[in-house]
């Protein structure tokens, strides 16, 4: 097609359209993730997490791997959920577990997954290997020696020297009870902080994820959903450039399932809340970048290794 | 500008993503961009904005207070951020201001042609319980979307010949249609239009060339089996073509 300014005019509307749609939907997930945390760091107090939580590195993966039961929350809430638990005391590897189970092992995201799926092997292997993956990740998270120094100096837990936040001083809940009306602005005041904070990696994100759409036709990738080994990359690419928010995609791994392999589409569903172009986006606003590289990659392995074993294997 | 006024302007940002949802809850027009059954969580969204919004209000406008209340004066650090962050506030505020200056129009025949015609309605079918759904409804009843599913999952599409079709949808075109053809399309969303794709009937009309890309037509006439790329796909043997509103839902839900 010839470019032209009525094309390009056409280009910008259809983009505009794509980005809005992404950011008005995950926005609110966003806004309740923040309200979450500034939950946590208003009526939590500081020890409370590292008194529940086993000392045990494996033990307190297993445990930030089903803390989403709990915290139901999307891949856009979980992250400034996960960094405040950190600050509050809950240790790195049960944290990542958490950030990368959460988005998938909560009642939301497992109600619309039966929804889609039924209760058959699609929904269990998605939580099976969500857990597992997200659990591992943690524990190899676990035997860093100095595991805060992968989390940016805002991102640390107080007591081992993190930066003192830049607006809310801690011991906060410690503090004599301050009016429930005064603590829940304070809430709403942390939320807003964060809300900027991470909505400028959902903006950037759904910008990039808009852009690729535009940009690369969709056709271009169905195309290629029969072979064991491709149709896992395909379609765990497709999870990433189309970063689409965790609660519903199960509806989208749907409309895939007759033309993909099993493998494929399980790729698609367990792969896609842990990584995606704003969730990666906002990793890099809490984590080192060495440790964003762990978090992507090291899921990407398991990923691909999971969906190839059960399209070699396992017939459904 | 001064970092002091930071509170102030996402107190101001937060409000007018509050209304800006809200406005488009009332308009209809967040109808361009998601599925129904989010409506409430864009409700939420739009509540939640404003609450964030007095958070901030109440921050710029009590600084003090909202520290915690045991708060020790005596250390000499600045609650404000050291700079105005404008980069953030600039990222933040980019959603709103495309919103604004952009007309909001659903996805159309342009975006048909990037993201590519999904000729067999996916598995969606599946969603619906199979073609039985489809046989139920009368034929002047079916949407663009149930006939491309009847037809994908019958054995023999030719047992739906002549029966009469009566559908709404945009005028789109691909290069290798006849100057007498044109599709008849719509897009199907299940969550966001960002997951978008389309599904068409084909449409035999002899003044097809008259017709504008991406404009709304109600079609009416006989149905036939076609095929494209080898997908069978439902074929209007157009009696009228008649310029129709924009629906208010204008994508599908499967």
């Amino acid at each position: 097609m010839p470019i032209t300014w009525a094309g390009l005019g056409e280009s910008l509307v259809t983009f505009t359209t794509v980005f809005l749609s992404i950011f008005i939907e995950a926005a609110p997930f966003l806004m309740l993730g923040t309200l979450a945390s500034g939950l946590v760091e208003v009526f939590f107090n500081q020890g409370d997490f590292s008194r529940l939580v086993p000392r045990h590195p494996l033990a307190a993966a297993l445990l930030g791997g089903v803390l989403g039961l709990a915290f139901p929350v999307c891949e856009c809430g979980v992250v400034p959920l996960a960094r405040r638990l950190v600050r509050k005391g809950l240790p790195l590897s049960a944290a990542i577990a958490f950030l990368l189970a959460a988005p998938v092992v909560n009642p939301i995201v497992i109600a619309s997954t039966l929804a889609a799926f039924g209760p058959g092997p699609i929904l269990y292997s998605r939580l099976g290997l969500s857990l597992l993956i997200a659990v591992a990740t943690g524990a190899v998270f676990a035997f860093q020696s100095r595991p805060e120094r992968l989390l940016l100096p805002a991102s640390r837990p107080v007591m081992a020297g993190g930066a003192p936040d830049l607006h809310v001083h801690l011991p906060a809940a410690s503090a004599p009870a301050a009016p429930l009306g005064r603590r829940l602005l304070r809430v709403l005041a942390i939320a807003v902080d964060e809300f900027f904070e991470m909505g400028r990696y959902l903006v950037a994100g759904g910008l990039l994820a808009a852009g690729m759409q535009t940009v690369v036709p969709q056709a271009a990738l169905l195309g290629l959903g029969s072979g064991p080994v491709v149709s896992v990359l395909v379609l765990i690419a497709l999870a990433v450039l189309l970063s689409i928010c965790s609660t519903v995609d199960a509806f989208i791994a749907l409309a895939f399932a007759a033309s993909f392999t099993p493998g494929s589409v399980l790729a698609f569903l367990v792969y896609g809340p842990m990584v995606d172009i704003k969730s990666t986006l906002m990793f890099l606003g809490v984590f080192q970048r060495r440790a964003v590289v762990y978090l992507i990659v090291l899921p990407l392995l398991m990923t691909l290794l999971a969906g190839l074993f059960i399209n070699l294997n396992v017939a459904w | 500008m001064s970092a002091r006024a930071y509170p102030l302007i996402q107190a101001l940002l937060m409000a007018g993503l509050g209304l800006f949802l809200a406005e488009k809850l009332w308009s209809g027009a967040v109808f361009y961009y998601i599925n129904e059954r989010f409506l409430l969580l864009i409700a939420f969204g739009a509540a939640a904005a404003l609450a964030l919004a007095a958070g901030a209000a109440w921050r710029w406008w009590r600084p003090a207070a909202a520290h915690a209340p045991d708060h020790d004066h005596d250390h000499d650090h600045d609650h404000a951020p050291a700079r105005f962050p404008i980069w953030t506030v600039a990222l933040v505020a980019l959603p709103l201001a495309l919103g604004l200056a952009v007309p909001a129009r659903p996805l159309g025949a342009s975006a048909l042609a990037s993201k590519g015609l999904n000729a067999s309605g996916g598995a969606l079918l599946s969603v619906s319980g199979g073609a039985a759904v489809q046989l139920e409804i009368a034929p002047e009843q079916r949407t663009v979307l149930d006939w491309v599913r009847a037809f994908n999952y019958a054995e023999d599409p030719a047992i739906y010949t002549d029966q009469p079709a009566d559908v709404i949808g945009f005028v789109y075109r691909t290069a290798d249609l006849r100057p007498d053809q044109f599709m008849v399309s719509r897009f199907i969303v299940t969550c966001c239009a960002a997951d978008a794709s389309g599904v068409a009937m084909l449409v035999d009309w002899p003044q097809a060339a008259a017709l504008a890309e991406n404009t709304w037509v109600r079609v009416r006439g006989p149905v036939r089996a076609a095929a494209l790329n080898g997908q069978p796909l439902p074929l209007i043997a157009a009696v009228t073509v008649e310029p129709a509103e924009q629906p208010e839902h204008p994508y599908m839900y499967p």
